[in-house]
C-alpha cells in the first residue's frame, strides 16, 4: 500500500512538467552580442541603405505638382502644425538612421580585433556619410536640432537641447570630407556598389548650397567635376531614359536607392495616379502649369518672350525637355492618344485600331486632368500593364553638380567660362548634342549676374522637375512667399472653353523668379482657378520640432509661429 | 445499449400508466415558518407527467396513477419535499431554503459554499449564458455582472467582445484571466455558450491574487456542464435567426451630391466642378444611359436586408458510480450582412469523470474547437461597410448590361466581394485536460492536473486581380482594382502547457472551527510559432495554390517565441460556527518575461467576513434571512507585455545594392527599440468592502461592494525623445487608481402560479491617471498626470466663425481658417492655437454607471424572460464617419448635416444656427479636430434579449418517448434607446460593421 502510494504521488508530479524561464528570442539576435565582427557590421551598415532613410522632398510640396485628389497638402496649405506626421516621419527616420550610425561607430574599435583594418576604415566612412546625411537633412528642414554623435543612455537623453545648425553644419561638412577621403570613387563591378566619394562630395556640395555656404559649395561639386573628368561620372546622352530602367544605373547617378519588384521593394500608389485614365489610372497627380510654362522655347526665350510660342500648340519649339516631361498632346501614351481637348470624346486605341470613348477629356469625365497635362517623366509604358513603379529614387546625379556649382559661381560673383560651359552642358545633353555645338542648342552666353541667376533657377526647375529638388529650392531661394501663394490653375470647365483658344489664350508674364502671372487668365476666364496655396512665410520657411519631443524634453524650444 | 433499456423502460412505464387505475391525493400546503398557506405551490407525481398547482387557499388534489408511493412538492424559494402518500389528506409544511447560500461556487483552485466567501465574486449561470441565444460568449456577458464591462467590437460573424473588470487596471493589456476548468484559456469565445454550467468573476484581489501574476486585470472561472449520477438523457437543440443591422447611416441623393462637391471645391479655392446643366440633366441622362451616368445606392447594393444564422447543439449525458460522461457536438453559422462573409463555430467536447477507487478519481476531457472565418478579400483594408458608405452615388457598381463597372476607378467593393478573393482563417484548438485525485486521509486530496492546449491556425488571403471594361465598349479593359493576383498563407501555431499539482486539506475541530487548507504549484509555458509564404502575378485567377504563382515574387517569413511561468501558492481559510472568517492566499510567481534577478514576485492577500444574521441579537428579526458583511485586500500583478521586453532585438530587414549590374539584397539589421532590462511586475492592489444579504425569506437579495484599487509599476512604454533613435522601452513607470462601487439585487417571488424575478446590477469605477514618470501618452484620448483614463484631449470650442472680422480677430489653428469654421478657445492666449499650448482634458470617455437589468415569468407552460443594459454616462465622439463630408476627398455626404452645415447660401441667421461646419477640404484637417465639439453624451438602454417559450407538457411527449420539448421565439439586442444622432448605434461608429439585431425561433427535444 506504501508502495503504491509513492508510484501514485510521483505521478501526479510528473503530470505536472518543469519549464525553465531562462528564455531568450528565438529568431533574433539581441544586441547584447551583435556588432561584433564583419558580417554583422555589415549587416548594421546595409540598414541604412534601406528608402526611409534617404530621399528628396516630395514634388508636391512645390509648384510643380498638383494632386487632384487632396487638392494640395500641410506645405501648400500652409496648415502644417507641430505635431504635423509628415516632419514627425521626417524627424523620427533621420533620428533613427543617426542612431544606429553611432551605435556602428562606438562598435569599431571592439570588432578591430576580429576585422580587417580597411573593413572597419570602410564602415567607419559609411556610417559618418550616413549620419552626416541625416544632419543635413534636419537642419535644411528643421534648423538648429539635437545634436548627438554618439550614443546616449536614456536618462542624460531627456537634458539635450538645440544645437545652432551653423555648429552642425561645421561637423556635417567635416564628416563629409572624411566620408570623401575613405570612401572609393568607384567599386569594382563585381562587388556591392555602396557609397563612393563622389556621393560624400555631392551631399557636401548639396548642403552647402542649401545652406548658402556657397565657396564649399563651389569647391566640393568641383571636386565631383573633377572626379567626371576621369570618367567616373558623365551625363547620360537621353534625357527620357535617365529616369526609365535603362537609367538606373548609368555613370550620371551619384546616389540612388533602389526599387525592386522582385525583392519586395516598390511602389503602387503614384502609378494609377499618375498615369492616364484611358490606361486604367486616374490621371490625379498632374503636372501644374505653372511648370509646363516654365520649359523655354528653343530659342533660349521664355515664353512670354519668345515669338516662337504658339499657345494653341504650346508643345512646339520647346526645350526638348518639356515633352520628355510632360506627356504632349495627340501622341500615343500607354496605347491610346492623349488628348484631352473637350470635344474629343473619342480618341485611338492603338493597340485595337479603333476609335474608343476617350476618359481623358473633360468632355467625357469630370475627373480627368484638370490642368490637362500628364507626368511622361519616370513613367514608361510598363506602368499601364504592371502597375508598379520598381524605379530607383534618383537622389543627386551629376548634372545637379554642374548646376551647384555654376549656382555658387553666380551667387559668388566670380562668373567666368566654366559657369557658362557647365550651365550649357547640362543644356547640351537635353538637346541630344555636346557642348560645342551651340548653334543646336540656345547656349547661355550672358555673364550678368542677376540674368544668370533667373537662368540658372529655371534650368533647375525644369531639369529636376519632379525629383524632389523644387522644394528646397523654393525654400533657400526665399521664393515659397511668392510661389506657393499664387493659386494652382487648371482648364476651364468644357461648357466654358473657347474652342479657338484651346488650351492656352496666350503665354502668362514670367517675373525674373520664373514665376508666372495667371491673374487676367482667371479673371477672363480662360484659365480656371482649382485650388488655392498658402505660405505663411512668418513661420513655413522652418518646419516645426514635434510637438511630442517638446512634451517629453521641455528643454527643447519650437520654431517660431508654431 | 444503456440507452436502449432506458428507452424500453420508459416504454413500458408508459404503457403502463395509460392503461392503470388512478387513485386521488389531496393536501394543504403551508409555510412552516409562519403558517400562511401557500398558493401556486406544484405538485407531482415522480416518473409521471401528472401534476397540479395549490390554489389561492393552498389546497391541491390531483389524481396519480394507483400504484404511485409519493408525491414531490416543489415551490420557488422553499426546499423541494418528497411525500410518501399514506392515504390521507397531506399537510405540508414547506420551510424557506436558503440553497442560494449553500450553493457551491467556484473560486481559485477550488470551490466554497457562497455563505462562505469573503471576497467579491459574482456567478452567474447556464440560464444566464445560453439562454441568451449569442454564438459568442463573450456577449453573452454584458449587462450581466455588476463590475464587470463588456464593449462590443461591431456585429460581424465571430466578432469578439472585449472585457474589463472594474474600469481600467493597468495602462497595456486589460485582458482578464480566463480559467476554464481550472486550467488558463486563451479566449472564452471558443467555448460553446450551450456547453456552459456557470461563470464566476472574482473581481477583488483576495480572491484573485491566488492566481498571481496574471490575475490584475480579474479572472473569469468558467465551468463546464458535465454529468452527474443517474443522468441519462440526450438533449438536441436547433435554433433559426434572422440578423438585421440595429440602424445604418444614410447619404445624399446623387444630385444634391454634386451640389454639395461644388459648394466645397468653390470653397476651398477652386471652381464649381460640375455645371449646372450637367447636375440638373443628370438624372434624365442616367435613365436613358446609367452606364455613363450612374447613380448607385452603395449601401443597399452591397449590404443585405438581412442574413441567416442556425445553431444545432446535441449532447449525450450518461452518469453512473464509476464513470459519469458528457458528450456534446455544437454547430453555429452565422451569415454577414454582404455575400461570401459568414462565420462557423464547430464545437466537440468530451468531459469524463472517473472513480477508481474510493480513494483515487480522476478527470478526462478533450475540447476540440474549430472557427472558421469566411470573408471577402477587401483590397483596400477599409472594410466593405465602410466602402458601402463612403462611395457617393456617381460611381457605378454594375453596367446595364449585367458586367461589373469599375466602381471609383477600379475601386468597386461589389467586385471585390463576388470576384475579388477571400480571406479565409481557420482557428483549430484541441485541448486535452487530465486530473487525477488521490484522497490520502480523510480530508487531504492531492490532485494533479495535465494539460496541453494546441492552436493551429490558418489563414489564406487569395487577392485576386479584376479588369473592368469601359461602359462603351466592353472588349476593352479601362480598370483593374489592382496590379496582380496574389495569395498569401499564414500558418501560426500555438502550443502551451498548464500543469498542477495542488493539495487541499480541510478539517473542523470540535464541530465549531472549521479549517481548510490548499498548497499548489502550477507551470505554464506557451510556444508560437509562424509561418508564412506569398506569390503574386497569378496567370489563372481559380487556383489559390502559392505553386500556381510567379516564382519570382514569391516571398515568405518565419518566427518564433517562447514564455514560461512558474508558480507557488496557497491558501488557508478559517471560520469559527460559521460566524466570523479569515483567508489568507499568497502567491510566488517567476516569469521568463523579466531578467533572472527581477522575476520572481510574490503577491499576498487577506481577507474577513462576519455572518452577523448568525449573531442572536439579529436572529429574531424576521425580515432579514442572511447578512454578511466582508473586507478584503490584496495584491496581483501582471507581466502581459510581449515575450522579451527586457532584451533588446535586432530586427532583420533587406537593403539593395547593385551588384555585377544586377540588384542583390543584403540582410540589413537594426536594433528598433530601446530596452531597460531591470523591469518587473506591475503590482495591483485592491481594498474592498462588501455585504451580501437576503430578505424576507429570501426573496429579496442585495448585495454591494466598493473598492479601491491602484496599479504601480505599471510597464509603459513611456514616450522617449524620438531624437534617440529608438522606439520607446518598456519601464516601471505608472501608476493608475481606480475607485467604484457596485451593487447587485434580485427580487424572486410568485402571484398564484405566475412565478416571476426581477434583477438589477449597476456599477460605476473611475480611472485616473495618478503618475506617469512626469510625461504623458497623448492622443484622442490621452493619459495625462492627474486626469481620467483615456480622457478626452483636444480643444475647447467657441461655436462657428460667423464673420472674416471674427476670423482675423482671434486665434486660429493655421491661415487657412475661413467663416464657418470651428473656432477654438486660445487656451494659453498666446494669440495661436497649438496643439501643445491648447489641448485640454476634456472629461473621461470610458463608460460611467454600467448597468444590466433582467426579468424572468413563468406562467403553467409558458415562460418568458427578458435582459436589458445600458450606460448610465459617457462622453462619446461623434466620429468623423458620422459627421465629417467628402472623406478621402471624394465621399459621400450625411444626410444628417445635409441643410444644417454652414454655408455662404446660407442667411445670417441661418448660419447662426448651422450644428455643422462649412464643407471644406482644406480645413477639414483643422474642424475635425477632437475638440468638445463633437462630444455627446451617449448614455444608453439596450433591451438586449427578448425569450417567450412554451414547454410542451402533454402525453404527446410520452407517446414520442420524450422527457420534454420546448419552443421558443427569441429577439436579440432589440431596442435601443439613446440620442444618438439618427442611424447610428452607440456601440459602433458609422464606418464598423453594424451592431446586429437577431430574431430567433428554436425548438429544444429532450430524450
Amino acid at each position: 500500500m506504501k508502495f503504491s502510494k509513492y508510484i501514485l504521488v510521483t505521478g501526479l508530479m510528473s503530470l505536472t512538467a518543469c519549464h525553465k524561464l531562462d528564455l531568450n528570442p528565438l529568431s533574433t539576435p539581441s544586441t547584447g552580442n551583435f556588432f561584433a565582427n564583419q558580417a554583422e557590421l555589415t549587416i548594421a551598415i546595409n540598414d541604412l541603405y534601406r528608402q526611409p532613410f534617404i530621399g528628396n522632398d516630395q514634388e508636391a510640396f512645390s509648384d510643380n505638382y498638383w494632386n487632384r485628389a487632396t487638392g494640395g497638402n500641410a506645405v501648400t496649405y500652409g496648415t502644417m502644425v507641430s505635431n504635423d506626421a509628415t516632419a514627425l516621419a521626417l524627424w523620427t527616420n533621420c533620428y533613427k538612421a543617426i542612431a544606429r550610425a553611432n551605435v556602428i561607430l562606438a562598435s569599431l574599435p571592439a570588432a578591430a580585433a576580429n576585422t580587417s583594418a580597411s573593413v572597419i576604415a570602410s564602415i567607419q566612412a559609411q556610417a559618418r556619410f550616413s549620419r552626416a546625411y541625416e544632419y543635413s537633412l534636419l537642419i535644411t528642414h528643421f534648423g538648429d536640432v539635437p545634436f548627438l554623435t554618439s550614443t546616449v543612455s536614456l536618462d542624460a537623453s531627456y537634458s539635450i537641447t538645440r544645437t545652432p545648425s551653423a555648429t552642425i553644419l561645421t561637423f556635417i561638412f567635416a564628416e563629409l570630407d572624411y566620408a570623401a577621403a575613405n570612401l572609393p570613387a568607384t567599386y569594382s563591378a563585381s562587388s556591392d556598389q555602396r557609397w563612393t566619394q563622389g556621393a560624400a562630395l555631392a551631399i557636401k556640395a548639396r548642403t552647402a548650397l542649401y545652406m548658402g555656404q556657397y565657396a564649399i559649395a563651389r569647391d566640393a561639386s568641383k571636386a565631383v567635376m573633377a572626379l567626371a573628368a576621369q570618367g567616373v561620372y558623365s551625363l547620360y546622352p537621353s534625357y527620357r531614359n535617365l529616369f526609365l530602367a535603362t537609367g538606373e544605373q548609368v555613370n550620371e547617378n551619384i546616389l540612388t536607392v533602389i526599387q525592386d519588384q522582385a525583392n519586395g521593394v516598390f511602389t503602387t500608389d503614384d502609378v494609377v495616379n499618375e498615369i492616364s485614365r484611358n490606361a486604367g489610372g486616374f490621371g490625379a497627380y498632374i503636372p501644374t502649369w505653372d511648370l509646363m510654362d516654365s520649359y523655354e522655347c528653343t530659342d533660349g526665350l521664355p515664353i512670354d518672350k519668345s515669338p516662337l510660342y504658339n499657345p494653341q500648340n504650346p508643345f512646339a519649339n520647346r526645350d526638348p525637355r518639356l515633352t520628355q516631361t510632360i506627356v504632349p498632346f495627340s501622341t500615343n501614351w500607354l496605347g491610346f492618344d492623349y488628348q484631352p481637348h473637350p470635344d474629343s470624346l473619342l480618341v485611338m486605341n492603338y493597340s485595337t485600331g479603333k476609335l474608343v470613348y476617350n476618359n481623358d477629356t473633360r468632355g467625357n469625365k469630370t475627373f480627368a486632368s484638370y490642368t490637362g497635362f500628364l507626368w511622361k517623366k519616370f513613367v514608361d509604358q510598363t506602368w499601364a500593364t504592371s502597375l508598379v513603379d520598381q524605379n530607383d529614387y534618383r537622389i543627386v546625379r551629376y548634372a545637379e553638380m554642374l548646376l551647384t556649382y555654376a549656382e555658387a559661381m553666380i551667387e559668388l560673383n566670380t562668373i567666368d567660362q566654366s559657369v557658362l560651359d557647365a550651365i550649357n552642358q547640362v543644356r547640351a545633353r537635353a538637346y541630344g548634342t555636346t557642348l560645342a555645338q551651340t548653334t543646336q542648342y540656345p547656349a547661355i552666353t550672358t555673364t550678368n549676374q542677376a540674368q544668370l541667376r533667373t537662368i540658372i533657377r529655371r534650368e533647375r526647375r525644369v531639369e529636376f522637375a519632379q525629383e524632389g529638388l523644387r522644394y528646397m529650392d523654393l525654400i533657400r531661394w526665399k521664393l515659397a512667399e511668392v510661389a506657393l501663394t499664387k493659386p494652382v490653375v487648371g482648364l476651364p470647365d468644357p461648357a466654358n472653353q473657347n474652342r479657338a483658344k484651346w488650351p492656352f489664350a496666350g503665354a502668362p508674364a514670367i517675373d525674373a523668379n520664373g514665376i508666372p502671372d495667371y491673374t487676367p487668365y482667371i479673371a477672363s476666364g480662360a484659365a480656371k482657378q482649382i485650388a488655392v496655396r498658402t505660405f505663411d512665410k512668418t513661420r513655413q520657411y522652418l518646419w516645426p520640432i514635434p510637438a511630442i519631443e517638446i512634451t517629453v524634453n521641455p528643454k527643447l524650444t519650437q520654431n517660431p509661429g508654431y | 445499449m444503456k440507452r436502449k433499456l432506458l428507452l424500453i423502460a420508459m416504454f413500458l412505464g408508459l404503457q403502463y400508466a395509460a392503461f392503470a387505475q388512478t387513485k386521488n391525493v389531496t393536501g394543504v400546503v403551508t409555510d412552516a415558518q409562519t403558517g400562511t398557506t401557500l398558493p401556486g405551490v406544484s405538485i407531482t407525481a415522480p416518473g409521471t407527467t401528472i401534476g397540479a398547482v395549490t390554489n389561492l387557499k393552498g389546497e391541491f388534489s390531483l389524481n396519480v396513477p394507483e400504484n404511485s408511493k409519493q408525491v414531490r412538492i416543489k415551490f420557488i424559494g422553499y426546499d423541494e419535499q418528497l411525500l410518501t402518500l399514506a392515504g390521507k389528506p397531506l399537510q405540508v409544511s414547506l420551510s424557506a431554503n436558503n440553497k442560494s447560500l449553500n450553493e457551491v461556487v467556484v473560486v481559485g483552485y477550488g470551490t466554497e459554499k457562497k455563505k462562505d466567501v469573503t471576497g467579491a465574486i459574482t456567478t452567474i449561470n447556464a440560464a444566464d449564458i445560453g439562454g441568451r441565444r449569442d454564438v459568442q460568449v463573450s456577449d453573452a456577458l454584458e449587462g450581466q455582472i455588476a463590475g464587470v464591462t463588456v464593449t462590443r467590437n461591431g456585429g460581424a460573424p465571430g466578432a469578439q467582445s472585449t472585457i474589463t473588470f472594474r474600469g481600467i487596471t493597468t495602462i497595456g493589456n486589460n485582458v482578464p484571466l480566463i480559467i476554464v476548468d481550472g486550467v488558463p484559456s486563451l479566449s472564452i469565445d471558443k467555448l460553446n455558450p450551450d456547453d456552459i454550467e456557470s461563470i464566476t468573476a472574482l473581481k477583488d484581489a483576495s480572491s484573485t491574487a491566488i492566481y498571481g501574476t496574471r490575475a490584475a486585470a480579474g479572472v473569469l472561472l468558467v465551468t463546464t456542464k458535465r454529468a452527474k449520477d443517474g443522468v441519462a438523457s440526450v438533449n438536441y437543440n436547433y435554433e433559426y435567426g434572422d440578423i438585421t443591422p440595429t440602424s445604418q447611416p444614410t447619404y445624399v441623393g446623387v444630385v444634391r451630391y454634386m451640389q454639395l462637391f461644388n459648394e466645397f471645391t468653390t470653397n476651398d479655392g477652386g471652381a464649381a466642378t460640375y455645371t449646372p446643366t450637367y447636375i440638373n440633366t443628370y438624372l434624365q441622362n442616367n435613365a436613358t444611359n446609367p452606364d455613363l451616368y450612374p447613380n448607385t445606392n452603395w449601401q443597399t447594393t452591397l449590404i443585405n436586408k438581412s442574413a441567416p444564422r442556425d445553431m444545432h447543439n446535441l449532447s449525450f449525458t450518461v452518469g453512473t458510480d464509476k464513470i459519469k460522461t458528457r458528450a456534446s457536438l455544437g454547430y453555429s453559422n452565422t451569415e454577414g450582412l454582404y455575400n461570401n462573409l459568414s462565420y462557423k463555430k464547430y464545437n466537440a467536447t468530451v468531459n469524463n469523470d472517473f472513480k477508481f477507487t474510493d480513494k483515487l478519481s480522476g478527470s478526462f476531457d478533450v475540447a476540440v474547437v474549430n472557427t472558421v472565418n469566411d470573408d471577402v478579400n477587401d483590397a483596400g483594408g477599409n472594410g466593405i461597410t465602410y466602402e458601402s458608405r463612403v462611395l457617393p452615388p456617381i460611381y457605378g457598381a454594375v453596367y446595364s448590361d449585367g458586367l461589373l463597372a469599375p466602381g471609383k476607378g477600379g475601386r468597386n467593393p461589389l467586385a471585390q466581394i463576388e470576384q475579388g478573393g477571400f480571406n479565409n482563417t481557420n482557428n483549430m484548438t484541441l485541448t486535452g485536460r487530465a486530473v487525477l485525485n488521490y484522497k490520502v486521509i480523510d480530508g487531504l486530496t492531492i490532485t494533479g492536473i495535465a494539460s496541453p492546449t494546441y492552436v493551429f491556425g490558418s489563414n489564406t488571403v487569395f487577392s485576386k486581380q479584376i479588369s473592368f471594361t469601359s461602359p462603351t465598349d466592353p472588349s476593352l479593359i479601362v480598370n483593374v482594382n489592382q496590379a496582380n493576383t496574389t495569395l498569401s498563407e499564414d500558418r501560426p501555431y500555438t502550443y502551451s502547457f498548464n500543469g498542477q499539482l495542488l493539495a487541499n486539506y480541510t478539517k473542523t475541530f470540535n464541530s465549531v472551527h472549521n479549517f481548510t487548507a490548499l498548497v499548489g504549484y502550477e507551470d505554464n509555458y506557451t510556444y508560437n510559432e509562424d509561418i508564412n509564404a506569398s506569390r503574386g502575378s497569378f496567370a489563372l485567377s481559380n487556383y489559390p495554390y502559392l505553386d500556381d504563382g510567379l516564382l519570382t515574387l514569391r516571398g515568405n517569413g518565419g518566427s518564433a517565441s517562447e514564455d514560461a511561468l512558474r508558480s507557488y501558492f496557497g491558501r488557508m481559510t478559517y471560520n469559527y460556527k460559521n460566524k466570523y472568517y479569515v483567508q489568507a492566499n499568497g502567491r510566488y510567481d517567476g516569469s521568463s518575461r523579466f531578467a533572472a534577478a527581477d522575476r520572481w514576485g510574490f503577491f499576498p492577500s487577506f481577507s474577513g467576513g462576519w455572518t452577523v444574521s448568525e449573531e442572536s441579537f439579529l436572529k429574531d428579526i424576521k425580515p432579514i434571512t442572511f447578512l454578511k458583511l466582508r473586507g478584503s485586500w490584496g495584491q496581483s500583478g501582471n507581466d502581459q507585455i510581449g515575450t522579451y521586453p527586457y532584451q533588446a532585438n535586432i530586427t532583420f530587414n533587406n537593403a539593395l545594392l547593385y551588384n555585377g549590374g544586377l540588384v542583390t539584397a543584403e540582410t540589413s539589421g537594426g536594433q528598433l527599440a530601446a530596452a531597460v532590462n531591470n523591469i518587473t511586475w506591475e503590482t495591483q492592489q485592491t481594498t474592498d468592502l462588501g455585504f451580501d444579504a437576503t430578505f424576507l425569506n429570501n426573496r429579496l437579495s442585495v448585495s454591494g461592494d466598493v473598492y479601491q484599487k491602484e496599479t504601480k509599476n505599471i510597464l509603459l512604454q513611456l514616450n522617449v525623445p524620438i531624437y534617440i533613435g529608438l522606439n520607446a522601452p518598456y519601464q516601471n513607470a505608472g501608476k493608475v487608481s481606480a475607485k467604484g462601487w457596485e451593487i447587485t439585487t434580485s427580487w424572486t417571488d410568485h402571484i398564484g402560479e405566475l412565478k416571476y424575478s426581477f434583477g438589477f446590477n449597476m456599477a460605476d469605477a473611475l480611472t485616473h491617471i495618478d503618475d506617469l514618470k512626469g510625461t504623458s501618452i497623448l492622443g484622442d484620448q490621452a493619459l495625462i498626470q492627474g486626469g481620467q483614463y483615456d480622457e478626452w484631449y483636444g480643444y475647447k470650442s467657441a461655436g462657428l466663425f460667423q464673420t472674416a472680422a471674427q476670423v482675423s480677430s482671434s486665434a486660429v489653428l493655421n491661415s487657412t481658417t475661413k467663416p464657418g469654421d470651428i473656432k477654438y478657445v486660445d487656451i494659453n492666449g498666446d494669440g495661436k492655437i497649438t496643439p501643445t499650448g491648447d489641448k485640454v482634458l476634456l472629461g473621461g470617455s470610458l463608460p460611467r454607471y454600467t448597468f444590466g437589468l433582467n426579468g424572468r415569468f413563468a406562467y403553467k407552460s409558458f415562460d418568458f424572460s427578458f435582459v436589458a443594459q445600458g450606460v448610465g454616462s459617457q462622453l462619446v465622439r461623434l466620429s468623423t464617419n458620422t459627421v465629417e463630408p467628402f472623406l478621402e476627398a471624394f465621399g459621400n455626404v450625411p444626410t444628417l448635416i445635409d441643410g444644417k452645415f454652414w454655408s455662404l447660401n446660407n442667411t445670417t441667421q441661418q448660419n447662426l444656427n448651422a450644428q455643422y461646419p462649412r464643407l471644406s477640404r482644406t480645413s477639414d484637417a483643422s474642424n475635425y479636430l477632437l475638440s468638445d465639439y463633437w462630444l455627446i453624451n451617449g448614455r444608453y438602454l439596450r433591451i438586449k434579449n427578448l425569450t417567450l417559450g412554451y414547454d410542451i407538457k402533454s402525453a404527446l411527449l410520452n407517446k414520442l418517448s420524450m422527457k420534454g420539448l420546448r419552443i421558443y421565439i427569441a429577439c436579440n439586442d432589440a431596442f435601443t434607446f439613446s440620442k444618438f444622432p439618427k442611424g447610428s448605434d452607440p456601440e459602433v461608429d458609422a464606418s464598423s460593421y453594424p451592431i446586429v439585431k437577431t430574431f430567433m425561433a428554436g425548438l429544444n427535444v429532450k430524450f
